[in-house]
Order: structure tokens, then sequence, then C-alpha cells
């Protein structure tokens, strides 16, 4: 099911992947729409692409949507060998990555920043773009999301 | 035969459709209440019975797609020896792309958590802060 590409860290180090071409079904697409009203309640949730199978929040957020990225060993991966450094939560700009964390630390999503939290100074809650699963692009406040957004943090690529 | 209408799986769907890798679905399914009912429910024949009659259903809904790894999940609370010699019936299953991750993690679990302690009948065990006898 589905295949790899390559895709290399800028280390030159391969960087495990899976592309997977199917469809979503029509029974699952029902239910995302009734999750996509659960959490657009707050904010609308804007569609940036439809539902796809190829890529996953981290293969947007890394792959520049191309194949996804499934292992989260393989996400700390591409933040250490890419130059990824946390930045706090005050100075994070668009085009920085925010990550969600599990309640044990674990990463359990990834999404791009389009609007600084500082713009939204009281409640520090940035606008940004992920992919839910195998569903839709969505551009959201990153807390309306099936995501736990208590803990996220940013993440920025630096150049050498 | 388990009665699949009888599982309610309705809370693992939506963890089900936002899960982007195989590792936050089994993460997540595992402290499910659900899938330790079904563990404490059902054996793992059962469970694995249950998946492969789930992958050969012709038209799957989202929660069959659930219940199945609900199922895999659940055969992690099982016995180490009894999953490992029922899991050679999943080898035809072909329905599930994540299953060979969940049962990898399910196995992985198994590995960490089954601890032999061996001791002689003499020894004397001494618990810190306890009077001894």
């Amino acid at each position: 099911m589905g295949h790899e590409l390559r895709l290399d860290t800028a280390q030159g180090n391969h960087v495990p992947n899976v592309r997977l071409e199917a469809q979503v079904f029509p029974g699952e697409l029902a239910r995302y729409a009734q999750m996509e009203r659960k959490y657009g309640t707050g904010f609308s949730l804007i569609e940036r692409a439809g539902p796809d199978t190829r890529y996953n929040c981290h293969g947007l957020a890394f792959a520049c949507r191309r194949t996804a990225v499934e292992d989260v060993n393989v996400v700390l991966q591409i933040l250490a060998e890419d130059r990824y450094r946390e930045v706090k939560d005050e100075s994070a700009l668009p085009g920085d990555v925010l990550l969600y964390f599990g309640e044990h630390g674990e990463i359990e999503h990834s999404a791009i920043i389009l609007e600084s939290p500082e713009i939204n100074k009281n409640m520090k809650v940035p606008l940004v773009i992920s992919k839910w699963g195998n569903y839709k692009e969505l551009i959201h406040r990153a807390s309306d999301c099936p995501y736990r957004f208590l803990g996220a943090r940013y993440f920025r690529m630096h150049q050498q | 035969m388990i009665d699949r209408s009888k599982l309610g799986v309705r809370g693992l769907v939506e963890r089900y459709l936002v899960a982007n890798m195989p590792g936050y679905l089994f993460r997540h399914f595992r402290r499910d209440v659900t899938v330790r009912d079904l563990a404490n429910t059902y054996s793992a024949e059962d469970l694995v019975s249950l998946v492969v009659e789930l992958d050969q259903l012709s038209h799957k809904t989202v929660e069959d797609l659930a219940t199945a790894y609900a199922a895999l999940t659940a055969l992690g609370f099982h016995n180490a020896d009894e999953v490992k010699r029922v899991i050679p019936r999943l080898g035809g299953v072909r329905s599930f792309r994540w299953l060979d991750q969940i049962l990898q993690n399910v196995l992985d679990r198994m590995s960490v958590s089954t601890i032999k302690i061996q001791m002689p009948s003499t020894a004397a065990v001494h618990i810190s802060g306890m009077p001894e006898s």
C-alpha cells in the first residue's frame, strides 16, 4: 500500500515516508464533515485543499505536501537534521511550524503558522493551516481542531 | 463470534479519522475504555477472527475500520504467547494499511511489559520502611 519517495534531510539522510494513492470513502467524508462543524464554531474553518491520502500533517509541514511522514521518530529526525529550533510564543512568525504534543509529550500533529500569535494578543492563538488525517487542509485557529493545543510549541528552521 | 453491533465504537471513530500516524492511533486507542472492554471480553482468537471478518466485507464503513484497529490494539492486553500464536491468521488481511505497524506496537509493548523475575525460594525480600518480621 503506497510507495516511498526519495526524500532527504539537510544532512543528506533519507526520510522514511509513504505516499498513498487512495480514495477517501464517502462514509468517511460524511463523518469528517460532522467533525468540521464541531470544531468550526468559534471561527469559520476555511478549506485550503480537499481530502487527500497522499500526505498527512507532517507531510504538509515538512515535505511540501508530497508524501506522508508516519513515524514520530522521523519527525524528530527532521527537526534535528533540518536544524529546527524552538522559538518562544511571542517570537513565532508566519511560516514557522507549530507542533502539538500529547499528554505524555509525544508529537501528535503539526501545522504551519499563517498569522503570528502576537497579532491576537489576548488569546495568543495563531491562525494556522493543517491537515487532519486523510481529510482536508484547513485554515483554523490553532485551538479549533481535534488535537491538543495546550502545550503546543513553535519551531523554525535555521540556516547554518 | 463477536456481535459488531454491540461494540460501541462511536467514540473511537473521530480518533481514527484524525489519526495521522499509526503510533497516534495505537496510543489513543490503547487508552480507550472500549478497547480495554474488548480485550477483557474477548479472547485473542476472537479478536483476530473479527479483524479477518471485517477485512472480508465488500463495503466497509468508517465504524468497521475503527473496529478493526480497536481489535488489533486490544490484542496488546492479552498474553504474549497467545497473541503470537494467532497473529499468523492475519497474514491474508489486506484492507487495513496500518495493520503491520499496529501489530508491531502491540508486540513492542509486550516486550517491555513482560518481565519474569526468578528468585531462589529461600531469598528474603526486604521492603524499605517495612518492619522486619
